[in-house]
Protein backbone atom coordinates (compact mmCIF):
# COMPACT_ATOMS: atom_id res chain seq x y z
CA UNK A 1 0.00 0.00 0.00
CA UNK A 2 1.15 3.42 -1.10
CA UNK A 3 2.42 5.90 2.22
CA UNK A 4 0.13 9.34 2.65
CA UNK A 5 3.07 11.25 0.86
CA UNK A 6 2.11 9.19 -2.56
CA UNK A 7 -1.74 9.21 -2.21
CA UNK A 8 -1.81 13.51 -1.51
CA UNK A 9 -0.44 13.60 -4.88
CA UNK A 10 -2.58 11.30 -6.25
CA UNK A 11 -6.60 11.85 -7.61
CA UNK A 12 -8.63 10.14 -5.82
CA UNK A 13 -9.71 6.69 -7.29
CA UNK A 14 -13.31 6.68 -8.35
CA UNK A 15 -15.94 3.94 -8.06
CA UNK A 16 -18.83 3.84 -9.73
CA UNK A 17 -20.98 1.20 -7.84
CA UNK A 18 -23.83 -0.62 -9.75
CA UNK A 19 -26.65 -2.85 -7.19
CA UNK A 20 -30.04 -2.89 -7.46
CA UNK A 21 -30.18 -3.07 -3.55
CA UNK A 22 -30.91 0.60 -1.87
CA UNK A 23 -29.33 -0.52 1.17
CA UNK A 24 -26.48 -2.36 -0.19
CA UNK A 25 -25.43 0.67 -2.36
CA UNK A 26 -25.88 3.64 0.64
CA UNK A 27 -23.09 1.65 3.06
CA UNK A 28 -20.68 0.32 -0.06
CA UNK A 29 -21.11 4.64 -0.66
CA UNK A 30 -19.59 4.88 2.98
CA UNK A 31 -17.47 1.77 2.84
CA UNK A 32 -15.74 3.40 0.25
CA UNK A 33 -15.36 6.72 1.14
CA UNK A 34 -13.79 5.37 4.57
CA UNK A 35 -10.37 5.59 2.67
CA UNK A 36 -9.36 9.12 1.32
CA UNK A 37 -7.82 7.65 -1.77
CA UNK A 38 -10.98 6.55 -3.05
CA UNK A 39 -14.26 8.31 -3.90
CA UNK A 40 -17.66 7.47 -5.22
CA UNK A 41 -18.38 8.99 -9.01
CA UNK A 42 -22.07 7.06 -8.84
CA UNK A 43 -24.62 4.65 -8.47
CA UNK A 44 -26.77 2.51 -11.03
CA UNK A 45 -29.20 0.29 -9.88
CA UNK A 46 -29.89 -1.84 -12.86
CA UNK A 47 -28.17 -2.74 -15.71
CA UNK A 48 -29.04 -0.11 -18.14
CA UNK A 49 -28.16 2.59 -15.66
CA UNK A 50 -24.96 0.88 -15.49
CA UNK A 51 -23.63 0.87 -18.78
CA UNK A 52 -25.47 4.62 -19.37
CA UNK A 53 -22.96 5.35 -16.51
CA UNK A 54 -20.14 3.84 -16.84
CA UNK A 55 -20.19 5.69 -20.51
CA UNK A 56 -20.77 9.07 -19.04
CA UNK A 57 -18.35 9.00 -15.54
CA UNK A 58 -15.41 6.69 -17.39
CA UNK A 59 -14.78 5.89 -13.47
CA UNK A 60 -11.60 3.79 -12.80
CA UNK A 61 -13.32 1.09 -10.99
CA UNK A 62 -16.83 -0.63 -10.93
CA UNK A 63 -18.25 -2.33 -8.84
CA UNK A 64 -20.73 -4.57 -10.76
CA UNK A 65 -23.31 -6.71 -8.86
CA UNK A 66 -24.88 -9.68 -10.99
CA UNK A 67 -28.27 -9.99 -9.96
CA UNK A 68 -29.61 -7.00 -11.18
CA UNK A 69 -32.56 -5.68 -13.36
CA UNK A 70 -33.64 -5.16 -16.70
CA UNK A 71 -30.32 -6.49 -18.23
CA UNK A 72 -28.05 -8.88 -15.20
CA UNK A 73 -23.99 -7.54 -14.23
CA UNK A 74 -22.90 -10.75 -16.76
CA UNK A 75 -25.42 -9.63 -19.52
CA UNK A 76 -24.05 -5.94 -19.70
CA UNK A 77 -19.87 -6.84 -18.14
CA UNK A 78 -19.19 -6.91 -22.45
CA UNK A 79 -20.90 -3.72 -23.19
CA UNK A 80 -19.56 -2.05 -20.18
CA UNK A 81 -15.95 -3.01 -21.63
CA UNK A 82 -16.49 -1.63 -24.25
CA UNK A 83 -17.87 1.80 -23.30
CA UNK A 84 -15.48 2.46 -20.51
CA UNK A 85 -12.17 0.55 -21.90
CA UNK A 86 -10.28 1.94 -19.12
CA UNK A 87 -12.58 0.68 -15.95
CA UNK A 88 -11.30 -2.07 -13.74
CA UNK A 89 -14.54 -4.36 -13.45
CA UNK A 90 -14.67 -6.06 -9.86
CA UNK A 91 -18.32 -8.33 -9.47
CA UNK A 92 -19.58 -8.45 -5.95
CA UNK A 93 -21.93 -10.63 -6.21
CA UNK A 94 -23.94 -13.07 -3.48
CA UNK A 95 -22.62 -15.62 -5.99
CA UNK A 96 -20.51 -17.87 -4.82
CA UNK A 97 -20.02 -20.56 -7.22
CA UNK A 98 -16.23 -21.00 -9.04
CA UNK A 99 -18.81 -21.07 -12.65
CA UNK A 100 -20.38 -18.17 -12.02
CA UNK A 101 -17.08 -15.92 -10.74
CA UNK A 102 -15.20 -17.94 -13.75
CA UNK A 103 -17.99 -16.58 -16.36
CA UNK A 104 -17.51 -13.23 -15.18
CA UNK A 105 -13.73 -12.95 -14.97
CA UNK A 106 -14.33 -14.66 -18.57
CA UNK A 107 -16.59 -11.74 -20.03
CA UNK A 108 -13.64 -9.23 -18.97
CA UNK A 109 -14.28 -8.51 -14.73
CA UNK A 110 -10.54 -8.05 -12.92
CA UNK A 111 -11.69 -9.17 -9.81
CA UNK A 112 -14.68 -11.34 -7.88
CA UNK A 113 -15.90 -10.75 -4.48
CA UNK A 114 -18.61 -12.57 -3.34
CA UNK A 115 -20.94 -10.15 -0.73
CA UNK A 116 -19.61 -10.70 2.81
CA UNK A 117 -16.69 -9.23 1.86
CA UNK A 118 -15.24 -6.96 4.77
CA UNK A 119 -14.99 -3.16 4.29
CA UNK A 120 -11.35 -3.71 4.06
CA UNK A 121 -11.33 -6.13 1.98
CA UNK A 122 -13.68 -4.45 -0.48
CA UNK A 123 -11.10 -1.26 -0.45
CA UNK A 124 -8.29 -3.27 -0.80
CA UNK A 125 -9.61 -4.87 -3.71
CA UNK A 126 -10.61 -1.65 -5.73
CA UNK A 127 -6.79 -0.04 -4.66
CA UNK A 128 -5.12 -3.72 -6.09
CA UNK A 129 -6.94 -3.96 -9.30
CA UNK A 130 -6.60 0.00 -10.45
CA UNK A 131 -2.46 -0.35 -8.81
CA UNK A 132 -1.81 -3.92 -10.76
CA UNK A 133 -3.12 -1.84 -14.21
CA UNK A 134 -0.62 1.04 -13.45
CA UNK A 135 2.52 0.85 -15.30
CA UNK A 136 5.44 0.47 -12.83
CA UNK A 137 2.77 -0.66 -10.31
CA UNK A 138 4.37 -4.05 -8.74
CA UNK A 139 3.67 -7.42 -10.37
CA UNK A 140 0.05 -8.50 -9.58
CA UNK A 141 -2.55 -11.08 -9.59
CA UNK A 142 -4.50 -10.80 -12.80
CA UNK A 143 -8.37 -12.15 -12.83
CA UNK A 144 -9.27 -13.30 -8.76
CA UNK A 145 -12.05 -14.91 -7.30
CA UNK A 146 -12.08 -13.99 -3.79
CA UNK A 147 -14.33 -15.61 -1.05
CA UNK A 148 -15.22 -13.63 2.05
CA UNK A 149 -12.89 -14.66 4.71
CA UNK A 150 -15.24 -16.36 7.41
CA UNK B 1 -69.31 -43.23 -46.49
CA UNK B 2 -71.13 -40.26 -46.13
CA UNK B 3 -71.48 -38.35 -49.04
CA UNK B 4 -70.67 -34.55 -48.26
CA UNK B 5 -73.04 -32.25 -50.25
CA UNK B 6 -73.22 -28.19 -50.74
CA UNK B 7 -69.33 -27.87 -50.46
CA UNK B 8 -67.58 -24.49 -51.48
CA UNK B 9 -65.40 -25.43 -53.71
CA UNK B 10 -62.18 -23.23 -55.41
CA UNK B 11 -61.39 -24.24 -58.86
CA UNK B 12 -58.35 -23.47 -60.91
CA UNK B 13 -56.97 -24.21 -64.24
CA UNK B 14 -55.25 -22.29 -67.32
CA UNK B 15 -57.79 -23.35 -69.69
CA UNK B 16 -60.77 -21.16 -69.29
CA UNK B 17 -63.06 -23.47 -71.42
CA UNK B 18 -61.97 -26.44 -69.33
CA UNK B 19 -63.17 -24.25 -65.97
CA UNK B 20 -66.74 -23.85 -67.48
CA UNK B 21 -66.83 -27.51 -67.67
CA UNK B 22 -65.53 -28.29 -64.54
CA UNK B 23 -68.03 -25.40 -63.00
CA UNK B 24 -70.79 -27.53 -63.88
CA UNK B 25 -70.01 -30.88 -62.96
CA UNK B 26 -69.21 -29.56 -59.04
CA UNK B 27 -72.62 -27.39 -59.77
CA UNK B 28 -74.36 -30.93 -60.33
CA UNK B 29 -73.17 -32.71 -57.51
CA UNK B 30 -74.67 -30.00 -55.64
CA UNK B 31 -71.76 -27.74 -54.50
CA UNK B 32 -70.76 -24.26 -55.10
CA UNK B 33 -68.08 -22.74 -56.94
CA UNK B 34 -67.17 -19.64 -54.48
CA UNK B 35 -64.03 -18.69 -56.78
CA UNK B 36 -62.64 -20.01 -59.91
CA UNK B 37 -58.94 -18.70 -61.06
CA UNK B 38 -56.38 -18.98 -63.71
CA UNK B 39 -53.88 -16.97 -62.29
CA UNK B 40 -51.13 -18.16 -60.41
CA UNK B 41 -50.43 -15.17 -58.56
CA UNK B 42 -53.87 -14.27 -57.48
CA UNK B 43 -55.30 -17.96 -56.56
CA UNK B 44 -53.41 -17.85 -52.97
CA UNK B 45 -55.11 -14.60 -52.07
CA UNK B 46 -58.14 -15.66 -53.60
CA UNK B 47 -57.84 -19.26 -51.17
CA UNK B 48 -57.13 -17.18 -47.98
CA UNK B 49 -59.98 -14.69 -48.82
CA UNK B 50 -62.52 -17.66 -49.44
CA UNK B 51 -61.30 -20.37 -47.07
CA UNK B 52 -62.98 -22.73 -49.79
CA UNK B 53 -63.57 -26.01 -48.18
CA UNK B 54 -61.96 -28.11 -51.65
CA UNK B 55 -59.67 -27.19 -54.20
CA UNK B 56 -59.95 -28.52 -57.57
CA UNK B 57 -56.95 -28.12 -60.09
CA UNK B 58 -57.15 -29.12 -63.35
CA UNK B 59 -54.17 -29.98 -65.57
CA UNK B 60 -53.70 -26.96 -68.48
CA UNK B 61 -51.53 -26.18 -71.13
CA UNK B 62 -48.79 -26.11 -68.68
CA UNK B 63 -47.49 -28.37 -66.19
CA UNK B 64 -45.80 -26.15 -64.24
CA UNK B 65 -48.44 -23.70 -64.13
CA UNK B 66 -50.53 -26.24 -62.73
CA UNK B 67 -47.93 -26.69 -60.05
CA UNK B 68 -47.76 -23.54 -58.95
CA UNK B 69 -51.26 -23.24 -58.79
CA UNK B 70 -51.06 -25.89 -56.36
CA UNK B 71 -48.39 -24.80 -54.73
CA UNK B 72 -50.11 -21.25 -54.10
CA UNK B 73 -53.77 -22.83 -52.78
CA UNK B 74 -51.31 -25.12 -50.42
CA UNK B 75 -49.35 -22.55 -48.80
CA UNK B 76 -51.85 -21.16 -46.34
CA UNK B 77 -53.25 -24.55 -45.43
CA UNK B 78 -56.78 -23.74 -45.66
CA UNK B 79 -58.02 -26.23 -48.14
CA UNK B 80 -57.20 -29.58 -49.80
CA UNK B 81 -56.81 -29.74 -53.49
CA UNK B 82 -57.25 -32.22 -55.72
CA UNK B 83 -55.54 -32.45 -59.27
CA UNK B 84 -57.71 -33.50 -62.12
CA UNK B 85 -56.07 -34.99 -65.11
CA UNK B 86 -57.01 -36.18 -68.22
CA UNK B 87 -54.65 -38.39 -68.79
CA UNK B 88 -52.34 -40.70 -66.45
CA UNK B 89 -48.44 -38.61 -65.50
CA UNK B 90 -46.53 -40.20 -62.91
CA UNK B 91 -43.76 -37.76 -63.15
CA UNK B 92 -46.37 -35.05 -62.65
CA UNK B 93 -48.20 -37.06 -59.96
CA UNK B 94 -44.92 -37.26 -57.92
CA UNK B 95 -44.30 -33.61 -58.16
CA UNK B 96 -47.68 -32.43 -57.26
CA UNK B 97 -47.95 -34.70 -54.39
CA UNK B 98 -44.21 -33.24 -53.49
CA UNK B 99 -46.11 -29.72 -53.55
CA UNK B 100 -49.12 -31.29 -51.23
CA UNK B 101 -51.95 -31.97 -53.54
CA UNK B 102 -54.10 -34.68 -51.40
CA UNK B 103 -55.50 -36.59 -54.51
CA UNK B 104 -55.94 -36.85 -57.78
CA UNK B 105 -57.84 -38.30 -60.55
CA UNK B 106 -58.15 -38.91 -64.10
CA UNK B 107 -60.60 -38.43 -66.61
CA UNK B 108 -62.96 -36.60 -63.82
CA UNK B 109 -66.29 -38.42 -64.27
CA UNK B 110 -68.87 -36.80 -61.27
CA UNK B 111 -68.94 -39.76 -59.36
CA UNK B 112 -65.47 -40.21 -59.30
CA UNK B 113 -64.87 -36.92 -58.52
CA UNK B 114 -67.33 -37.19 -55.48
CA UNK B 115 -65.26 -40.21 -54.33
CA UNK B 116 -62.29 -38.18 -54.35
CA UNK B 117 -63.86 -35.19 -52.46
CA UNK B 118 -65.50 -37.49 -49.40
CA UNK B 119 -62.02 -39.09 -49.12
CA UNK B 120 -59.82 -36.10 -49.42
CA UNK B 121 -61.86 -34.08 -47.02
CA UNK B 122 -61.82 -36.73 -44.42
CA UNK B 123 -57.71 -37.71 -44.85
CA UNK B 124 -57.61 -33.52 -44.57
CA UNK B 125 -60.28 -34.06 -41.45
CA UNK B 126 -57.97 -36.28 -39.70
CA UNK B 127 -54.41 -34.54 -40.64
CA UNK B 128 -56.23 -31.30 -39.44
CA UNK B 129 -56.61 -33.25 -35.95
CA UNK B 130 -53.40 -34.28 -35.45
CA UNK B 131 -51.69 -31.15 -36.82
CA UNK B 132 -54.12 -29.32 -33.57
CA UNK B 133 -53.16 -32.43 -31.30
CA UNK B 134 -49.31 -31.54 -31.90
CA UNK B 135 -50.20 -27.70 -31.60
CA UNK B 136 -51.82 -28.61 -27.79
CA UNK B 137 -49.11 -30.47 -27.12
CA UNK B 138 -46.56 -27.94 -28.22
CA UNK B 139 -48.49 -25.18 -26.27
CA UNK B 140 -48.70 -27.48 -23.17
CA UNK B 141 -45.42 -28.37 -23.57
CA UNK B 142 -44.21 -24.27 -23.61
CA UNK B 143 -46.60 -23.36 -20.68
CA UNK B 144 -44.86 -26.13 -18.80
CA UNK B 145 -41.43 -24.83 -19.38
CA UNK B 146 -42.36 -20.93 -19.25
CA UNK B 147 -43.74 -22.01 -15.76
CA UNK B 148 -40.69 -24.08 -14.67
CA UNK B 149 -38.61 -20.89 -15.65
CA UNK B 150 -40.58 -18.60 -13.30
CA UNK B 151 -40.49 -20.80 -10.50
CA UNK B 152 -36.19 -20.77 -11.04
CA UNK B 153 -36.15 -16.92 -11.70
CA UNK B 154 -38.37 -16.72 -8.14
CA UNK B 155 -36.09 -18.79 -6.65
CA UNK B 156 -32.97 -17.25 -7.66
CA UNK B 157 -34.47 -14.17 -6.70
CA UNK B 158 -35.27 -15.03 -2.79
CA UNK B 159 -31.84 -16.52 -2.57
CA UNK B 160 -30.28 -13.53 -3.65
CA UNK B 161 -32.37 -11.52 -1.63
CA UNK B 162 -31.61 -14.03 1.43
CA UNK B 163 -27.71 -13.07 0.14
CA UNK B 164 -27.77 -9.11 -0.04
CA UNK B 165 -29.87 -8.93 2.68
CA UNK B 166 -27.46 -10.78 4.69
CA UNK B 167 -24.29 -8.62 3.24
CA UNK B 168 -25.79 -6.04 4.01
CA UNK B 169 -26.14 -6.77 7.50
CA UNK B 170 -22.53 -7.84 7.57
CA UNK B 171 -21.62 -4.39 6.33
CA UNK B 172 -23.72 -2.20 8.39
CA UNK B 173 -22.58 -4.12 11.60
CA UNK B 174 -19.01 -4.09 10.44
CA UNK B 175 -19.52 0.28 10.01
CA UNK B 176 -21.25 0.07 13.22
CA UNK B 177 -24.66 0.83 12.36
CA UNK B 178 -26.55 -1.44 14.37
CA UNK B 179 -30.20 -0.02 13.11
CA UNK B 180 -29.83 -1.17 9.76
CA UNK B 181 -28.01 -4.59 10.91
CA UNK B 182 -30.84 -5.60 12.24
CA UNK B 183 -33.24 -4.51 9.41
CA UNK B 184 -31.66 -6.05 6.76
CA UNK B 185 -31.29 -9.79 8.91
CA UNK B 186 -34.99 -9.23 9.80
CA UNK B 187 -35.37 -9.00 5.49
CA UNK B 188 -33.10 -12.03 5.10
CA UNK B 189 -35.28 -14.12 8.12
CA UNK B 190 -38.27 -13.16 5.60
CA UNK B 191 -36.60 -14.38 2.04
CA UNK B 192 -35.69 -17.61 3.82
CA UNK B 193 -38.99 -18.01 5.31
CA UNK B 194 -40.10 -17.64 2.14
CA UNK B 195 -38.15 -20.58 0.77
CA UNK B 196 -38.71 -22.70 3.29
CA UNK B 197 -42.13 -21.75 2.93
CA UNK B 198 -42.35 -22.90 -0.61
CA UNK B 199 -40.18 -25.71 -0.56
CA UNK B 200 -42.36 -27.18 2.19
CA UNK B 201 -45.78 -26.20 -0.38
CA UNK B 202 -43.57 -28.45 -3.31
CA UNK B 203 -43.17 -31.33 -0.45
CA UNK B 204 -46.79 -31.42 0.28
CA UNK B 205 -47.42 -31.20 -2.87
CA UNK B 206 -45.76 -34.24 -3.46
CA UNK B 207 -47.91 -36.24 -1.09
CA UNK B 208 -44.80 -35.63 2.33
CA UNK B 209 -46.92 -34.57 5.16
CA UNK B 210 -45.40 -31.79 7.47
CA UNK B 211 -46.18 -34.31 10.46
CA UNK B 212 -43.89 -36.61 8.57
CA UNK B 213 -41.30 -34.04 8.28
CA UNK B 214 -41.28 -32.91 11.76
CA UNK B 215 -40.69 -36.59 12.81
CA UNK B 216 -38.45 -37.45 10.17
CA UNK B 217 -36.47 -34.33 11.27
CA UNK B 218 -36.22 -34.91 15.47
CA UNK B 219 -33.17 -35.73 16.60
CA UNK B 220 -33.05 -39.39 18.38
Amino acid sequence: MSNDADNSLKPAIGVLICDDNEAMRALLRVVVELRPTLRVVGEAADGHDAIREATRLQPDVILLDLAMPRRTGLDVLPEIREKAPDAKIIVFSGFSTASVAEGAIDLGAIRYLTKGADPEAINDAIEEVVAEATPGALMGTSARFERPST
Amino acid sequence: MDRTHHLRVLIANQRADRLDLLARVVGDLGHNVIAREIDVSEVGAVTARERPDVALVGLGESSDHALELITEIVRGAFCPVIALLETYDAAWVDHAAQRGVYAYIVDTRPEELQSAIDITLRRFAEFQAIQGAFQRRNAEALRESELMLSRRRQVLELYDGVVQELAVAHLALELERPDESRNAMLGALENAREIVGRSLDELQSEGVSIEQLVRDSAPD
